[in-house]
């Protein structure tokens, strides 16, 4: 008895301070709060409870008709109405379909029999038609008319009936709660924010025209049949621009649904539209998780409203004894566990910034909310999250769920996950669904191997796509359209992993489903536009002409394709006169498709993409500044699409290192391509697999400048990476040691380059044989160690057996091992032998690489040795001063391997009289390269010094 | 009938003839039925059944204009019994019948509350009497009585803010109590 008398008077005193604060204005009102708040915990609650009763009776009309019109809406089924002859405007009311204390919706077809003119007419109850009910009907229309989106219900007409109605003419949306909707569908997850951002795309147009929509909750979002979703029931909207100019107060009724509500709704604190973002993080936290944010499914509104104003909101993964886990992980298509860990993580941050307490902590607008779920779906960094190094790597990780270890597949990886975005953001429903399976499909198959097994990683790559497309062509009686797009998936896949007669089968098939159930026209065009890039790198350049004009021409006859389609298709032109060597058509088409995208808002992926292709272009045509500025553009366009930190991003300064090579800007190459390894390991940190690459590029650079020790160092870290992130027999650290083999040598350190050669030999000898071209070029990096070595019978057998390969397989692109040969045949002193390899050295050279190359320069410098030694000092001082020349590459041919053309011109000089001043100079400048290069101490700088020396004493 | 009808008797007795409670009732419930019975078409602006049931008894010379202010201060009350009365009735009936309940799924702020939200309302009533009696007079010739602002004030012997505030306090205190399910 005690007790009730205790809750009694509790109730009691709440309901005299809620009359108080009633009287009260905002700023008294909080004081007033807070000191309830002080003295009694319960009875702040119970007040607040009220306030939010308060709102919530307001805002539904509580009691706002008489007792029996409440009785009778209950007798009368909206089903069962029957509206009579009733006519409004142009419209004829056909039935019933909703009833509430404002009024009543029907469904109205329009009288003059117009096709499709189906709508709902909302009437305002005359019996409510208080001045205050007037007036935000009236409201309700104006803002309506503001808005136009695909996903708000359209106002079409308003106006008074014949008997003084008002009413609105709204847009029929026959569809269900999108809660409803997406567990009667069994919607996974992805699918379910796939919908989330289409209800944030309304809501952020709403914010656009400033205005509030205050009562978002799954009842007023309906999805049709087709997966779209249209946000209903401006009702209790309000225009931003009148909160900016007068405060809020409580008296403007803003809405209330408590499980949806914020606490500023409550507590009366002024409205805004982090208002509406505190709700769309309700609704998310139901759509994925299925259970509230606040509160449970047995809450009373005035406990709900206590808990949204008092209470954390419930963790996603959160799910209480009292909620049925089973049952929500069933109706998303998974198990309670896949569910707790989908949930974990960034979709728990997402809803939790959302659910802030305190308006400004929130997400600062719907779009940056959206922003998060779609960076989530992509497998990118949300903004949400701590920007941990640690974080930022396990996100890429994920995005680029193919296994990591080689540039090709990194490169792969990125531009799938790319562009599968770019196409979702204009497909369907339903070519959307059908993606996102095919996405789910793919990160099955890719996250089900094992890392301690995926040794050599390309491969397993490899045997995984196998994997899938056995398991896709397996399945007779899977959905068709399904199976065309997992197709269309898998062939892209093949197609840029370079298994292109893969690719065109699965491409072929796919297209050929697709144009029968031509439900998915923007993927027909893609996957068109696909397997012409596969068979433009299978060399049949025809056969890609034919199927860029058939996706053409389904463009033309598309409506849903739009200009991103277009510019594909340009660029996918532009590639195959590429392949033509047609630069100057290349560069009309990339031209062409820029533009096009300069000229409409396509996404910067894309426009980043066709600027890399123009580059191209422009490269072949030897216009390397164009080029150079254009690769600064997708640069540009990249890091907006992607953010500074994209590897991608890395890959263009890469790029622009290697045109910086072309120009013979080493200096600028360097900078480049150190730009390009800084932003890799900002976003991947040090000890990624994918660094080494960028170690090594770098390390090749310093290589080709003559700085040994870096270039040294730079690749054993790239080896070391490699070999600690990948595993000791990785193909890319089998590259990497050749690479360091040959900077060993120039260290020179030939104990650890043969080492670093006979690693690389074992690796691909190991997975390809010892003719494997890789297995060779370790072959003839021993061979020259052996020479270097003096064990010139050794070196004879290696260089000789690598030649004779060479020869068998036509190859000729190698000019090294023909002048190794020379030096063999030149230590056996055998000079004419030498002679005849070097010159057949020197073309090759020429045609690979130019005459102002390291190659050509060291095929005139061994030719030189080889025509003194054979008694020809005229063609030897002449084949040296051409080394020098050809050495101009790097400003004033400063290169070691200059400085040791230098000494050896000036000791030929030497032997002729009149050319003192010339030899002193060269050995000055030989001096101060290795100086430079070596140090001062070092016997090669000591060497040079002591020949100055005695030149200049004589 | 129960103890509210006491009450009522109670509070303003003198005016009222002895036998009105009875007829009035019967008036009343038959006034309801009737016209719950055109429920698809009923008039929206049509006058409360306590203005009609008025119009008629002084017609048959049951009661006097003077007597107006006391007959809808109780009839509201007659009301609030008939209308419970009759829910539960029919409540009784569907649970024979299995007649479906109704789901309001509109676009629309709110719904009106359905009819198995009246009898949780008339205990709520109860309490805010306890509480808040005069507002909870207010909800009785308001929601019940169908009456407005101004006869309630007068009535009442308030003015029309005061009825304002008096119906606000009330209708959070019912909402709250309610618990009506968002």
């Amino acid at each position: 008895m005690s007790r009730q008398r205790a809750d009694f008077d509790v109730t009691r005193n709440a309901f005299e301070l809620f009359a108080q604060w009633l009287e009260l204005d905002a700023p008294e009102r909080t004081q007033l709060l807070e000191h309830v708040a002080q003295r009694d915990d319960s009875l702040h609650q119970r007040v607040l409870a009220l306030i939010a009763a308060d709102r919530g009776a307001d805002e539904t009309a509580f009691l706002a008709d008489s007792v029996l019109l409440d009785i009778a809406a209950t007798h009368a089924p909206p089903a069962d109405s029957d509206p009579g002859d009733r006519r409004v405007g142009a419209w004829v009311l056909e039935r019933s379909i909703g009833t509430g204390g404002m009024g009543q919706v029907w469904l109205a077809r329009r009288s003059d029999g117009q096709h499709g003119g189906v709508a709902a007419i909302k009437m305002l109850r005359v019996a409510v038609a208080d001045a205050y009910a007037n007036a935000r009907f009236a409201q309700e229309g104006r803002i309506l008319a503001q808005l136009a989106h695909p996903h708000i219900a359209m106002l079409l007409d308003a106006g008074f009936s014949a008997d003084g109605q008002r009413f609105l003419v709204l847009e029929y949306v026959d569809g269900e709660p999108i809660d409803r909707w997406c567990d009667a569908r069994r919607l996974e997850l992805d699918a379910r924010l796939i919908i989330f951002l289409q209800v944030c795309a309304a809501v952020a147009h709403a914010h656009a025209h400033l205005i509030v929509h205050r009562d978002l909750k799954p009842s007023n979002i309906l999805v049709l049949a087709d997966g779209n979703a249209k946000l209903l029931d401006f009702g209790v909207a309000k225009l931003i621009e009148h909160a900016a100019t007068e405060p809020v107060t409580v008296d403007a009724s803003a809405a209330l649904t408590p499980g949806y509500a914020a606490p500023e709704q409550i507590t009366g604190a002024p409205i805004t539209t982090a208002t509406d973002v505190h709700a769309l993080g309700a609704i998310l936290c139901r759509l994925l998780a299925g259970h509230a944010a606040f509160g449970s499914e047995r809450s009373t509104p005035a406990q709900l409203a206590r808990a949204v104003v008092d209470d954390e909101p419930r963790r996603l993964t959160d799910f209480g004894a009292d909620i049925d886990i089973a049952a929500i992980a069933t109706a998303r298509g998974t198990t309670p566990e896949r569910l707790r860990r989908a949930l974990r993580g960034d979709l728990e941050v997402i809803v939790a910034k959302a659910l802030k307490k305190i308006p400004g902590q929130r997400y600062a607008s719907v779009q940056a909310l959206a922003d998060d779920v779609h960076r989530h779906l992509e497998y990118r960094p949300i903004a949400a999250r701590a920007d941990s190094r640690a974080y930022r790597a396990r996100r890429f990780m994920r995005r680029h769920w193919l296994p990591l270890g080689a540039a090709g597949l990194l490169m792969l990886v990125v531009i799938i996950s790319a562009t599968l975005i770019a196409a979702q953001a204009r497909q369907t429903a339903r070519e959307a669904r059908a993606t996102l399976a095919v996405k789910n499909f793919l990160f099955g198959l890719f996250t089900a191997v094992d890392p301690n097994e995926a040794r050599g990683r390309e491969i397993s790559a490899r045997e995984l796509l196998d994997r899938g497309r056995e398991r896709v062509e397996a399945d007779a009686h899977g959905d068709p359209a399904l199976k065309a797009e997992l197709r269309a998936t898998l062939g892209r896949i093949y197609g840029q992993l370079g298994l292109y007669t893969e690719a065109v089968e699965l491409q072929r098939h796919a297209i050929a489903a697709l144009k029968s159930t031509s439900s998915m026209p923007v993927l027909l065009v893609r996957t068109e536009i696909e397997y012409a890039n596969s068979l433009r790198e299978q060399g049949d350049l025809k056969g890609a002409d034919a199927a860029v004009a058939d996706a053409q021409q389904h463009l033309q006859v598309s409506p849903d394709s739009g200009v991103e389609e277009r510019i594909r298709v340009l660029s996918a032109k532009a590639k195959i006169e590429i392949s033509r060597r047609d630069f100057a058509a290349a560069k009309r088409y990339a031209d062409a498709s820029v533009a096009l995208g300069g000229a409409s808002p396509v996404d910067a992926a894309l426009q980043a993409e066709s600027t890399w292709t123009k580059a191209s272009a422009e490269w072949g045509l030897k216009s390397l500044d164009s080029a150079e500025a254009d690769y600064r553009e997708a640069l540009r366009l990249m890091t907006l699409a992607h953010g500074a930190d994209s590897p991608l991003v890395g890959m263009l300064h890469g790029n622009l290192a290697l045109i910086m090579r072309s120009q013979s800007n080493y200096a600028q190459a360097l900078v480049e391509g150190e730009t390009g390894l800084a932003i890799a390991q900002r976003a991947l940190g040090p000890k990624h697999p994918s660094i080494a690459i960028d170690h090594a590029n770098l390390g090749l650079t310093h290589y080709h400048l003559g700085h040994y020790r870096q270039a040294r160092e730079l690749l054993e870290q790239a080896s070391d990476v490699q070999r600690s992130g990948v595993g000791i027999d990785s193909p890319a650290r089998a590259g990497f040691l050749i690479n360091l083999g040959l900077v060993l040598i120039e260290i020179p350190d030939l104990d650890a380059a043969e080492k670093a050669f006979a690693e690389s030999l074992r690796i691909w000898q190991g997975k390809y044989g010892r003719e494997f071209p890789g297995s060779l070029v370790a072959r003839a990096g021993l061979g020259r160690v052996h020479l270097l070595q003096g064990r010139l019978d050794q070196a004879q057998a290696e260089l000789g057996e690598v030649q004779a390969s060479e020869v068998k397989r036509g190859v000729r692109d190698d000019a090294s091992i023909l002048y190794d040969l020379g030096e063999l045949h030149r230590a056996r002193h055998d000079p004419l032998a030498a002679v005849t390899l070097d010159r057949e050295a020197l073309e090759r050279a020429r045609q690979n690489t130019g005459e102002r190359s390291r190659y050509s320069a060291l095929a005139h410098y061994y030719l030189g040795l080889a025509l003194r030694d054979s008694g020809d000092a005229v063609g030897a001082e002449s084949e040296l001063r051409a080394a020098l020349a050809a050495f101009s590459y790097i400003p004033d041919a400063a290169h070691p391997w200059a400085a040791t053309t230098r000494l050896e011109l000036s000791r030929l000089l030497a032997k002729r009289t009149g050319t003192q001043d010339e030899v002193r100079r060269l050995l000055a400048d030989a001096l101060a390269i290795r100086e430079r290069f070596f140090g001062a101490d070092d016997p090669r700088t000591l060497e040079v010094r002591n020949e100055l020396a005695a030149r200049s004493a004589n | 009938m129960d103890k509210l009808t006491e009450i009522a008797k109670g509070a303003d007795d003198s005016v009222l003839p002895a036998d009105l409670d009875g007829k009035l009732y019967s008036e009343l419930m038959r006034l309801a039925r009737a016209q719950l019975a055109r429920a698809g078409t009923m008039s929206l602006d049509a006058p409360s059944l306590v203005h009609e049931a008025y119009l008629r008894f002084q017609r048959q010379g049951a009661i006097q204009s003077v007597q107006r202010k006391a007959f809808f201060a109780y009839a509201a009350q007659v009301m609030r019994s008939v209308v419970i009365d009759y829910v539960r009735e029919r409540r009784a009936q569907k649970r024979g019948g299995g007649e479906p309940m109704l789901t309001l799924t509109t676009g629309i702020p709110g719904v009106g509350i359905g009819e198995d939200a009246i009898e949780p309302l008339h205990e709520a009533l109860q309490s805010l009497a306890l509480i808040d009696p005069r507002s909870h007079r207010v909800v009785e010739l308001r929601y019940f009585g169908g009456l407005d602002e101004a006869e309630i004030a007068d009535i009442l012997d308030v003015s029309v803010p005061t009825v304002k505030r008096d119906w606000r306090k009330a209708r959070a205190f019912l909402f709250d109590a309610l618990g009506v399910p968002c």
